[in-house]
């Protein structure tokens, strides 16, 4: 027994030893990468920040962009909550932002306070994960689980295959957007053949507090606020839920910049500052999925709303 | 909790303490009473099932010990036919009722009314009725007396610790240290050290390859050939890793309680011959067929038609006890055709190459027969087969759609290598436990089991069911 005993008093100690060093470890070695959130504190300052879901990620690319001063944050299934604490995070680490557009993802502003994205607990100091888990808890599903999972185990993988699969992922983005590619979408019957998610059609309280609350932010940080629909396949928008939560969102941003898909901006009664830009959301190549857009989709939409932002 | 190895940990650790701490004479009560709080948390609805099969072979098996003759016969066959009868009606019923609807409906009777039966889920079933089963056989083979005592009998059926998804102990086994439950320092440890293994295999390797299994088998036709080969020898692991962790949790905590049970997993892929491989897997079903259904038709003390006719049979049985499905009977007949075919000769050869060649054979015959066992219909199990010959390449395209399962795009390459790894150090442990000669080496146990306990703390997935519960 006294062996035993010896045995996990010594892998408890190596766990501790991995689980405080782990955070340091990932955020020195991704200061100088091409993704997530320490080589932007890194960078100190950038011109136009994106910041959203894996929407965002499939759905930009920034090859056709010149300037340096681009960079784009993406966790999937990022929600309003979560959006506005890396914000907040980003200002509070000295990062100066001129103009920020957020992912406008209906689905994720209906969602309780939760986290999809495990990469968020990758690069981050304990402030924001601390942040993070407790709004988890307090408005969220969240128990002691989802603090272990977030403190200890997530990302492990990661960590013990770093060697290999860091330069493989890094390799994959530039500014933290997606590398261009010509990969087509789906057959159309697939697309029509998926299910869309049931989702709630009325706005969490807590998202919509944090939409809200990104709006204050930006003002108080004199910091130019863009949110931005990116194009979903047609049988999405159909949906009798989505534009339902469009108009919600809209109407919470009365006096905000947002740009917005036409099929979506005729579905609602949103306001006349929408910038508004054609997609062909009903051509499969576009998407490679019913959320996400393929590469084709994302070179498209991308040189659109770069023109549209005045971006170059 | 019947679904959760961390929350069953968690009870079975609070018992055995409790037990620990009552006086000796208690002790027994304390087990029963942890068994009934134990199926009442989990399946209170169906507590009485469990009580009327523990009434039925108490008061059966003392009428059998009381019996001779044509008498003794009546005896065992009233005391096991309900039991068996009713297991068959659980799992059976519903599939027989709806293939009565498709063949009414097919010769033109018309559509039958009614929602149908629906299969009936009785929590740990199939596995006590097989213990209650074999301690009345065992009474009527007089290979021991009955026990007079009801608290024993009840005991042994419900173990908790067994009930979800065996080991199926025998009663003579479990009853050498009846009144010896308790903390034994030697037992304890290595109940322990099986516990950390069975968590281990579960939770750190097969619920970790349990998704990619699932992804890929829910849509095989789309998935190249490559994945489905993936999958295929991953679902052999995660299903070992799956049945074997829980094993060896459950035997780790009978040993805890300073009971003894039977080894259930004795690391079944490195087997030579698929004979060899159902010493190894399952033990404790594979003996109790050959027990109670193979011995019982006449083994191999026969012609070799009937010998062949008796395998067939008893793994007739394997794959009814299985499941409800024609899928579970092909994989048992299969196994039976295979278990007929395993050459002698391989089993007593010190040939290292040829050892290794039939280990190998043996592993891939077993894979595929698995194929049948995961998959819904003998159609998509055909299917999935054939394109894992006719849609193989090994081009980059190939190789990222089939790690792509995994995860998402970002991560799926770090959770490919982890469970690799973890698989590959596994099967290097269990190799040189079989073959190698590094056996014995203190230091070396020791660094494997820290090793196991950083895994679980770091990599453990808790939350996945017992992919055996379902049987």
């Amino acid at each position: 027994m006294k062996r035993l005993i010896i045995e996990a008093i010594i892998a408890v100690l190596l766990v501790a030893t991995v689980v405080a060093t782990k955070p340091i470890l990932f955020r020195k070695r991704m200061a100088s990468g091409n993704f997530g959130i320490e080589a932007l504190v890194n960078r100190g300052k950038v011109d136009h920040l994106f910041i959203g879901s894996s929407m965002f990620r499939s759905g930009m690319q920034a090859d056709d962009i010149k300037t340096d001063d681009l960079y784009l944050i993406a966790y999937d299934g990022n929600q309003p909550y979560l959006m506005y604490k890396v914000i907040s995070y980003l200002l509070k680490k000295g990062v100066k932002i001129n103009n920020l557009y957020c992912d406008m993802y209906a689905y994720a502003a209906v969602s309780t306070p939760s986290v999809f994205d495990e990469r968020i607990f990758l690069d981050t100091d304990l402030s924001l994960q601390m942040d993070v888990l407790d709004e988890v808890k307090s408005y969220g599903t969240g128990g002691f689980g989802t603090y272990y999972d977030a403190l200890v185990t997530s990302n492990m993988e990661m960590m013990a295959t770093w060697p290999i699969s860091y330069p493989l992922i890094n390799a994959r983005y530039d500014r933290g957007a997606s590398l261009p590619s010509n990969e087509k979408g789906q057959a159309a019957e697939d697309l029509l053949a998926s299910k869309v998610d049931a989702a709630p059609s009325v706005l969490n309280e807590r998202q919509a507090y944090y939409i809200k609350e990104i709006v204050k932010l930006s003002k108080e940080n004199g910091i130019n606020l863009y949110f931005i629909e990116t194009p979903k396949y047609r049988k999405v928008t159909e949906e009798t839920s989505y534009p339902l939560i469009m108009e919600q969102y809209a109407s919470l941003l009365k006096g905000i910049n947002m740009v917005m898909d036409e099929n979506t901006y005729g579905k609602i009664q949103a306001g006349s500052e929408v910038l508004r830009y054609p997609f062909d959301d009903d051509n499969a190549e576009n998407f490679s999925d019913l959320l996400h857009l393929s590469g084709v989709g994302r070179g498209l939409f991308s040189k659109n709303l770069h023109k549209l932002l005045g971006i170059s | 909790m019947e679904s959760n190895i961390l929350l069953f940990c968690l009870f079975a650790l609070t018992a055995t303490l409790i037990i620990y701490a009552l006086p000796k004479w208690f002790r027994l009560w304390g087990l029963l009473l942890a068994n009934c709080a134990f199926y009442f948390m989990c399946s209170w609805q169906m507590s009485l099932v469990l009580l009327a099969v523990i009434l039925l072979t108490y008061k059966g098996s003392l009428w059998i010990a009381s019996s001779e003759g044509r008498q003794r016969k009546r005896a065992l066959a009233l005391t096991i036919v309900p039991s068996l009868l009713l297991l068959f009606l659980a799992k059976y019923v519903g599939l027989i009722d709806e293939f009565v609807r498709s063949l009414l409906n097919l010769i033109g009777a018309g559509e039958v009314s009614g929602n149908g039966i629906k299969t009936v889920s009785i929590l740990g079933l199939s596995y006590y009725v097989f213990k209650a089963t074999s301690y009345s056989i065992d009474v009527y083979r007089k290979k021991y007396e009955a026990d007079t005592n009801f608290v024993n009998v009840f005991v042994y059926i419900s173990f908790f610790a067994h009930i979800l998804c065996g080991p199926i102990s025998r009663y003579n086994v479990y009853k050498e240290n009846l009144h010896e439950i308790g903390y034994r320092e030697e037992l304890a440890v290595a109940g322990i050290r099986k516990i950390i293994l069975g968590i281990f295999m579960k939770a750190v390797i097969a619920d970790r390859l349990s998704l990619y299994v699932s992804n890929i088998y829910a849509d095989y036709s789309s998935v190249p050939g490559l994945a489905l080969w993936m999958a295929a020898i991953f679902y052999a692991i995660q299903l070992y890793c799956d049945f074997a962790g829980y094993s060896y949790v459950a035997i780790g905590f009978t040993d805890m309680l300073g009971l003894r049970c039977e080894v259930n997993f004795n690391k079944p892929y490195f087997s030579r011959t698929i004979k060899e491989f159902w010493s190894r897997w399952h033990i404790t079903l594979s003996s109790w067929l050959r027990d109670y259904v193979y011995i019982s038709l006449g083994g191999n003390r026969c012609s070799r038609f009937r010998y062949f006719v008796n395998i067939m049979l008893t793994f007739l049985v394997s794959g009814i006890w299985h499941g409800a499905g024609l899928t579970f009977i092909v994989w048992g007949l299969l196994h039976g055709l295979f278990v007929y075919l395993s050459p002698k000769a391989l089993s007593k050869t010190n040939n290292k190459a040829l050892i290794c060649v039939s280990v190998l054979i043996t592993f891939f015959i077993s894979v595929f027969l698995w194929i049948f066992f995961r998959s819904e219909s003998v159609y998509d199990a055909s299917m999935f087969i054939w394109r894992m010959f006719a849609d193989v390449h090994f081009d980059m395209t190939s190789i990222q759609l089939s790690i792509l399962p995994f995860d998402s795009r970002n991560t799926c390459v770090a959770k490919f290598m982890v469970v690799l790894g973890f698989v590959l150090l596994l099967g290097l442990k269990e190799w040189n436990d079989v073959f190698g000669k590094m056996k014995g080496r203190a230091w070396m146990r020791s660094a494997w089991y820290i090793f196991m306990i950083c895994s679980i703390l770091l990599f453990g997935k808790f939350g996945a069911g017992f992919i055996y519960g379902n049987f």
